[in-house]
């Protein structure tokens, strides 16, 4: 039975104190249909034990956005159970959100499709759809392609951050064979260690299933930013190599480069966001700074962790760990 | 020998659809280009695509809704599609994915090459 109800729910939910004090509201009620969807939720549940926050849209007639937290209230005199309904208006920024997440597609589409194009129009003229060429204009053209695709990996590396930080960067955590996923990333990779003449190994687990629960691809996408930063910053004739084992319900992968190293200062920085240090900058200065920042962030979200251990010009180790009971995975296997 | 596939671009920047239907044609594919959603079904007037290559952002309805119109046509139904989109929204995919498309490839992060190995793939050529 409703018992108070204030002005701004009334004018919220289209109803009058008069008409709904006293009354009780049944589930879909034909009567008072928006403030039974604010009382029952979709399980037509009347209220949980302890106090529950969930979103709501209802049309009155335009769309609004509500976040409903009931709270039980209990009386040790035996009244009974009540509750009460907070309702926030989110309309305004629900639709702000909206209107960013556009902006960022939009934005997302008018970068991509010239370089789209550059990426496209150069690989078809390197690979002599348009008739052959000379050696150095291959060269040249394919010098032009290499900055093209780094300024992809930029537009990306800028677009997963955005959503990452919007809460747009969604988790789905399911069974997958962790090893056979390090094997096709390395496959991907031996051709870019051959073409800068690293050698490139993978030290495989232990007999026995690697299986687990974690997201694919996010994890994926870690170890692409570990094995990318390696070999970026590995100069040629040197060596990187992978590895992954289980120990106490870890998962560990690492990746051993013989590059430039980082500096004991730096070190601390190393996950900021878009930090870059100074001798990285001189091997690659088109790094967009995020990489290790996403990794990181992956990483936690599986509630593992990230190290790096390096001395200046002799290499660097970074391992990642997670733990394979799902420590980190929500009921209905999806979070942001 | 078998007949050659028939395939259907649906793209709206020319420069795009240039280098892709010469790329598919060098295959040894017979390419259709269509510039727009209502382009695409007029050039499905006469023929019926062995496959779509559809971009979602096009001049005059979005990419889904040309898919979806797709899957309402009995004759067009069963046609698989290939989304090629340089927007790459989550809610996008899952709806792709919900009717049933082939694969969702994001334009700049593929070579044609890379596509054409997924056209060979849908075709188990």
């Amino acid at each position: 039975m409703i018992e108070k109800i204030n002005r701004e729910a009334e004018l919220l939910l289209v109803v009058g104190r008069d008409a709904v004090l006293g009354e009780v509201i049944s589930i879909n009620d034909a009567k008072f249909p928006h403030l039974s969807r604010v009382i029952y939720d979709d399980d037509s549940k009347i209220s949980p034990l302890e106090a529950m926050t969930r979103e709501l849209t209802i049309f009155v007639p335009t769309e609004r956005c509500l976040q409903i937290t009931t709270v039980p209230l209990r009386f040790s005199g035996g009244e009974g159970m009540r509750y009460i309904a907070l309702i926030r208006d989110t309309t305004r920024e629900k639709m702000v959100a909206r209107s960013k997440d556009e902006f960022v597609a939009v934005a997302a589409h008018q970068m991509r499709t010239p370089l789209s194009i550059m990426k496209w129009a150069l690989n078809g003229i390197i690979e002599g759809n348009y008739g052959a060429l000379l050696l150095e204009q291959r060269d040249i053209l394919k010098d032009a392609f290499e900055t093209n695709e780094k300024t992809i990996s930029l537009i990306n590396d800028l677009l997963m951050l955005a959503r990452m930080e919007d809460g747009k960067f969604d988790y789905t955590f399911s069974s997958h064979d962790l090893s056979s996923m390090v094997v096709d990333i390395v496959k991907r990779y031996s051709f870019f260690a051959k073409g800068k003449e690293i050698t490139l190994t993978y030290s495989k687990p232990e007999a026995g299933s690697s299986l687990f629960m974690f997201d694919s691809t996010k994890i994926e996408l870690a170890i692409h930013i570990l094995l990318d930063n390696a070999m970026t910053y590995t100069p040629k004739h040197g060596s990187v190599s992978i590895s992954l084992r289980f120990e106490k319900g870890w998962a560990i992968i690492s990746v051993k480069d013989s590059g430039i190293g980082i500096s004991e200062e730096d070190k601390a920085r190393l996950f900021g966001k878009f930090f870059r240090a100074k001798n990285a900058i001189s091997v690659s200065p088109n790094g967009s700074g995020i990489g290790l920042f996403l990794a990181k962030n992956i990483v936690e979200k599986h509630k593992g962790n990230i190290v790096v251990e390096s001395k200046l010009k002799e290499g660097s180790i970074v391992t990642i760990r997670l733990p394979l009971e799902g420590l980190a995975i929500p009921k209905k296997g999806k979070m942001k | 020998m078998d007949t050659p596939k028939t395939i259907l671009l649906v793209e709206d920047d020319v420069f795009l659809r240039d280098l892709l239907a010469k790329k598919v044609g060098l295959e040894g594919f017979d390419i259709i280009s269509a510039s727009s959603g209502a382009d695409a079904f007029s050039k499905c007037g006469d023929v019926v695509p062995s496959l779509v290559l559809l971009d979602l952002l096009l001049p005059d309805m979005n990419g889904l809704e040309v898919l979806k119109r797709f899957r309402e046509d009995e004759r067009l139904k069963d046609v698989p599609v290939l989304i090629l989109s340089n927007i790459d929204q989550e809610a996008d995919k899952i709806e792709a994915k919900r009717l049933g498309v082939e694969g969702f490839m994001v334009k700049s992060d593929v070579l044609p090459q890379e596509i054409i190995n997924k056209i060979r793939e849908i075709f188990s050529l």
